[in-house]
């Protein structure tokens, strides 16, 4: 049942892996966890979504990978691994070596995630040079080139321009191509198109998979957009409360769900034969993350929830690779094979 | 370049100010009650000396003749005559003006010198020792009057220590630099505390803004993040808070050239109105209203050439 999944984690040898992650805010009475358990891994040459609800935990988690938590936000547990480099407990040292030489990010907000006092061909080639000792004019010569990579029609011209001169989409393979300077092995993307307009963000999508295959590079996106994830994912983690509820190849996920919040986001999504009426909103709101409870975080709005599922979670390996957090993932099953989605 | 194109406007922009100035500067001598010719000369004169600054003056004719006049003396460039020194107030001006300017541009190098480190430290642990300690230090310098911290400085480091003198230009480069130190020191604490609060609460602000968070996950060295993305950033502001207190610091000279026994345009302006000498205090009130006018304009083109921008407005 479990074959793929303890496979590749006997192999240890995934260039991300993140296990049981906790991640606490402030201390004492007010503290609390707003990632409790996350889990993903990542490898060169894949792309692995991780989709879920604003608030769900997801780009923190991605923070956390990087060692770029914000203030306030601490590791309470668990184990992050990129590239060999132990993300909570990295030195100084390590954590300049992690940011843009192991991995690189991208933000969801192109218009804010460039300084606006520098020229974008500058911002480029700083990142090249801060891992790599180059001169300024080779420096500059990369990001020439990354520009150009990035589908800047007039590179060396197009180096001098201020983030300010550039529209949105612009500025996000700018962001990018930032990322791409260290040459990092991950590429790191939270909600990369969430600013973006339709056909921008396809164009967009379209380069972060081509950047896969030309530089085997692993992909992790956070997204709460599943056509998104559709679109380029080859594997996806669903998030829900700060935990993760169900993972595994892209295509499965999405078509038999085998959790059923993964069903509701799904049943969620508009197409272009549903209406208003059929679509369906999930009932009820999120847990806040100060309430913290013993079973499944999604149980009071499940529909196929039981009692035992208030009392206690568990995650278990299922058919095809995939893990399921549901302990009702037999019965939600068949309900998806009978019916579909 | 665009530069240019911002310096005409904002040049043309300072055109009506200049024009209000002049009006101000000429209506000052017809506030004062009576005829101004007889003010400036004062009681014992005789008429027949009132009667010749009268009809020198041009006050026979109306009022928007004189300003008319006035005005085309101006573009001449003729400021006046100073009836104390019976010479071009315009040439007088000249002559003090090294100081004054040495006085300003010393001053706001050493505001530059002393806020900018403070301020970063102050940023560095917001709420720690070392922040509340700067902002103690800076409500004690916004508090001190310069006369005083003038006449103090003086007493330690000229009189006592004698390391620096107490009076005086000096003679030469290095010895501007030596004598004007603490005069323009006294200047210079009295602003600091304004840079270096306005600098710190915009450190903080920028260091919260995401391109920071860019700038980390380069893997930049938080020293390069700090000088060349926060401080970057955080300056124009501060620059344009810089450019209005200067624009004080001209008529905070005044005192300072006093205490220092400096002979530049400050004390030119004491001896002008301790003389009632109307034609030179007009010269030199204009004389401080445009040195106001061209900070300003020098406060904006540096905001233009700090924040790419503000150049495309």
């Amino acid at each position: 049942m479990s074959v793929l999944t303890s496979e590749s984690g006997a192999e240890g040898r995934d260039l991300l892996v993140v296990r049981d992650l906790r991640l606490g805010v402030g201390e004492g009475e007010g503290s609390f966890e707003p990632v409790v358990g996350a889990a993903l891994r990542a490898d060169r040459g894949e792309v692995v979504g991780v989709v879920g609800e604003s608030g769900s935990g997801k780009s923190l988690m991605l923070r956390a990978i990087a060692g770029l938590l914000p203030p306030g936000v601490d590791y309470r547990g668990g184990e992050v691994t990129v590239g060999g480099i132990d993300v909570p407990h990295a030195k100084p040292a390590d954590l300049h070596r992690l940011r843009g030489e192991t991995v690189g990010m991208i933000f969801q907000e192109p218009m804010t995630a460039l300084n606006p006092t520098m020229r974008i061909g500058t911002q480029i080639a700083e990142a090249a040079r801060a891992h790599r000792d180059l001169g300024r004019g080779e420096a500059k010569a990369r990001a020439i080139d990354l520009l150009g990579r990035m589908g800047f029609t007039e590179p060396a011209r197009q180096y001098r321009l201020y983030p300010h001169e550039l529209s949105g989409g612009m500025r996000q393979r700018v962001v990018i191509a930032i990322a791409l300077a260290g040459e990092p092995a991950l590429l790191l993307c939270d909600e990369p198109t969430t600013a973006l307009d339709a056909t921008v963000t396809m164009r967009v999508l379209d380069l972060i998979v081509g950047l896969v295959s030309d530089l085997d590079i692993g992909v992790v996106l956070v997204t709460h957009d599943l056509g998104v994830a559709a679109r380029i994912c080859d594997r996806i983690v669903v998030m829900y409360a700060g935990r993760m509820l169900e993972e595994g190849p892209a295509d499965k996920v999405l078509r038999r769900p085998r959790h059923p919040y993964t069903l509701a986001l799904l049943r969620a999504v508009p197409t272009r034969e549903t209406t208003i009426e059929e679509l369906r909103a999930i009932p009820g709101t999120p847990p806040v993350p100060q309430e913290q409870l013993p079973g499944c975080p999604f149980a009071p709005r499940c529909e196929f929830a039981e009692d035992a599922c208030l009392r206690e979670v568990r995650t278990v390996a299922i058919e095809d690779g995939r893990t399921t957090a549901c302990r009702r993932h037999e019965v939600l099953a068949k309900m998806v094979e009978g019916a579909g989605v | 370049m665009a530069y240019a194109g911002f310096l005409i406007r904002r040049l043309l922009q300072a055109i009506p100010v200049i024009f209000g100035v002049t009006f101000i500067v000429f209506w000052l001598i017809h506030l004062v009650p009576g005829d101004p010719a007889r003010t400036a000369l004062g009681l014992h004169a005789t008429p027949a000396a009132i009667a010749k600054l009268h009809q020198e003056w041009g006050l026979d004719s109306s009022l928007p003749a004189q300003y008319l006049n006035y005005l085309g003396r101006l573009v001449t460039g003729n400021l006046g005559t100073s009836l104390r020194y019976q010479e071009s107030a315009g040439t007088l001006i000249l002559e003090r003006l090294p100081v004054t300017l040495w006085l300003i541009v010393y001053s706001t190098v050493l505001v530059a010198i002393f806020a900018v480190p403070l301020a970063l430290l102050a940023a560095s642990r917001p709420g720690a020792l070392r922040d509340r300690l700067v902002s103690i230090i800076s409500v004690a310098g916004l508090g001190i009057p310069g006369f005083w911290l003038g006449l103090i400085l003086i007493q330690y480091f000229a009189i006592e220590a004698r390391v620096l003198p107490a009076a005086g230009f000096g003679s030469g480069f290095t010895g501007h630099l030596e004598s004007m130190f603490l005069p323009s020191l006294t200047i210079a604490i009295g602003i600091i505390p304004m840079v270096v609060r306005s600098l710190r609460a915009e450190v903080l602000r920028t260091a919260d803004l995401d391109f920071v968070v860019t700038a980390r996950s380069k893997g930049l060295s938080e020293r390069r993040i700090r000088w060349r993305h926060v401080l970057r950033n955080a300056l124009p502001p501060s620059v344009t808070i810089l450019m209005v207190n200067v624009g004080f610091l001209i008529g905070s000279t005044i005192v300072v050239e006093l205490v220092f026994s400096l002979g530049g345009i400050g004390s030119l302006m004491i001896n002008a109105i301790n003389g009632r000498d109307f034609p030179l205090v007009q010269a030199v009130t204009l004389f401080f209203a445009f040195m106001v006018i061209f900070t300003n304009i020098l406060g904006d083109l540096l905001q233009a050439l700090l924040d790419p921008r503000l150049e495309a407005r």
